[in-house]
């Protein structure tokens, strides 16, 4: 048995074809049926990269046909399940009217509410994660407002900064804001105390410390905090737009509800569904391109 | 030279023990390093080795007595006092390279740089170290693509690019396998061979501390305290063949004894008889 296992060692690094010797030696060993079968349901096991590929389209291409089907049999009137035909083509004309703009008023609002709390949501996490004093102050009140629904805040917003675009970035804000400050605090808490010591020992200060190795060792998980966030964000748009608009995607879906037009409702909630998806791509290229040490 | 010894007098260390009490970790502990040696301090878990090298990092604060390096008293981490940690600390966001010249992006480091030559200088040392370790062709890895052994070979080059006074090991080899430990041994002789440094090393390894060690530190745990001093007789230069030399072979001995007996692990061998006896009894019962 020792034996054995001494000869494996180097042999696993001998040249290109032992893998596959070993590949054969086991399969004499074990050469059942049984083996042969892969199920496709083994707790965290991976499985074949077509088989994945195949049931990610079939998990966008399924529900579309059971909508399809659904439709057109007549169980629901259309007027209320509208066909697959009826929103593209909807989604047609209104990209003959108003769609750029709408979606342009939309992604102005998410990416300014979204900027804003990032850029003093984050620091102020980093904060919290680092010193045990800031943490102390900020995360009690925080953990308390962070409760409170974003919706409720529309009648105060309206009242503080008016109809304007104001109210609708600050309900994107305080949707996001103090869910980020939590997420932050927490990856900085998780950089290990060991990679600090390290670098004191080395010679670095208390700032060094921070903006070396806390904030650069934090950065990986941040990105995706920011991810995330993002993707509520847009959850957060269709409250916003509710105050006194005049343009934007979640007005469009308001609007139709109010003349029963619910291919335009479809059309918006299928087109908010595909920006969430580029600006979630674009975050998984940011991590990608920033981190390649994880890729 | 004598501005580089480091002292170590008196020092006590507690710790809440979590009842309102304290319990002392370190007691009355006074050691001398002499600049160039090598120390390694051994005992049993709980003897309070690691938290001796801890204090010297200036990692942690002693309730009675001195650090002293030099004329200079430790009370904060600082470049003078190099550490390599038993755990994988290099930064993973940082190439071999980068990780090696890490402290050149610290100010305290770089103030003491005057002119363009000495910085270059240090690249170069750099760089040199590098290949001393063996992993010039790794420079731009990523943490995560090495091997224990090579990451704990790059941890040892970054901790001493800016020439620390002395060099504190807290178990490095300790995560690694029995093979690459072997050979980690011969590397670093080696290396300070090249490079002659005052190290402060700290390991459970009996045969570890009898081979690498000038001086072997034997501590006794509860509360935490020095045993004994041992000189190791044979020279610097050491070869794998001395793990078998029978002389090697009875310090080991004598070393391995000390550590028991310090350590209570007499009433450990007791538990291990009664649980004989005890088993014997049950298979008396089963057969029955």
């Amino acid at each position: 048995m020792k034996s054995q296992a001494i000869a494996q060692g180097p042999a696993a690094h001998a040249g290109p074809d032992t893998p596959r010797a070993r590949d054969r030696a086991v399969k004499s060993a074990t050469a059942r049926p049984a083996v042969r079968r892969r199920p496709l349901l083994r707790l965290q096991q991976s499985i074949p990269r077509k088989v994945y590929v195949t049931l990610s389209i079939l998990g966008f291409v399924l529900p579309l046909v059971a909508w399809e089907l659904l439709s057109r049999s007549g169980l629901i009137d259309t007027m209320f399940l509208p066909t697959p035909g009826d929103v593209i083509e909807q989604g047609w004309t209104w990209a003959h009217s108003s769609l750029a703009q709408d979606t342009w008023a939309s992604i102005v609002r998410v990416v300014s509410g979204f900027v804003l709390a990032a850029c003093l949501g984050v620091p102020l996490g980093v904060f919290i994660g680092s010193f045990k004093a800031v943490e102390g102050f900020f995360q009690p009140i925080n953990d308390f407002v962070r409760y409170m629904p974003a919706a409720a805040f529309i009648p105060l917003m309206i009242l503080w900064v008016g109809i304007g675009e104001g109210s609708k970035i600050a309900i994107i804000f305080i949707g996001v804001f103090f869910q980020i400050i939590v997420m932050v605090a927490d990856v900085v808490r998780q950089v290990p105390g060991s990679w600090l010591e390290a670098s004191y020992t080395l010679g670095a200060t208390r700032g060094e410390a921070l903006r070396l190795v806390i904030w650069r060792g934090s950065l990986p998980p941040l990105i995706n905090i920011l991810r995330v966030n993002m993707g509520w964000a847009w959850t957060y748009l269709v409250v916003a737009e509710m105050v006194a608009a005049n343009k934007g995607l979640g007005y469009a879906i308001l609007q139709a509800q109010r003349f029963m037009n619910t291919s335009t409702i479809f059309a918006g909630i299928l087109i908010i569904g595909v920006i969430g998806l580029l600006f979630d791509l674009f975050f998984r290229q940011l991590h990608r391109r920033l981190f390649p040490w994880l890729h | 030279m004598s501005d580089q010894i480091l002292h170590i007098e008196s020092v006590e260390k507690r710790y809440p023990d979590g009842r309102g009490g304290q319990q002392t970790v370190l007691d009355n502990v006074s050691l001398r390093v002499e600049p160039g040696e090598f120390v390694t301090v051994i005992g049993a878990s709980g003897c309070g080795k690691s938290t001796l090298l801890r204090l010297v990092a200036g990692l942690e604060h002693a309730q009675g007595g001195v650090i002293r390096l030099g004329d200079r008293v430790v009370d904060q981490p600082g470049a003078d006092r190099g550490m390599v940690f038993q755990h994988y600390t290099l930064f993973p966001w940082l190439t071999v390279k980068q990780n090696v010249m890490f402290s050149l992006e610290l100010g305290a480091n770089m103030r003491a740089i005057e002119t363009e030559s000495e910085l270059s200088g240090l690249v170069d040392r750099a760089y040199a170290l590098i290949e001393m370790m063996g992993l010039e062709d790794r420079r731009d890895h990523y943490p995560n693509q090495l091997s224990g052994g090579m990451q704990q070979r790059v941890a040892i080059a970054r901790a001493l690019l800016s020439r620390p006074r002395v060099l504190l090991m807290d178990e490095p080899f300790g995560a690694l396998d029995a093979q690459t430990r072997e050979v980690m041994h011969d590397l670093i002789l080696q290396l300070f061979a090249v490079e002659p440094t005052t190290v402060m090393f700290v390991t459970h390894d009996v045969e570890e501390a009898a081979y690498l060690g000038d001086r072997v530190v034997v501590l006794a745990p509860h509360p935490g305290r020095i045993d004994g001093i041992h000189h190791m007789a044979w020279g610097r230069e050491r070869e794998p063949a001395l793990k078998l030399d029978p002389e090697f072979t009875k310090v080991k001995g004598q070393l391995t004894e000390r550590i028991r007996e310090t350590s209570g692990m007499e009433a450990d061998h007791k538990l291990i008889e009664r649980m004989t006896a005890l088993g014997r009894r049950m298979q008396g019962n089963a057969a029955r």
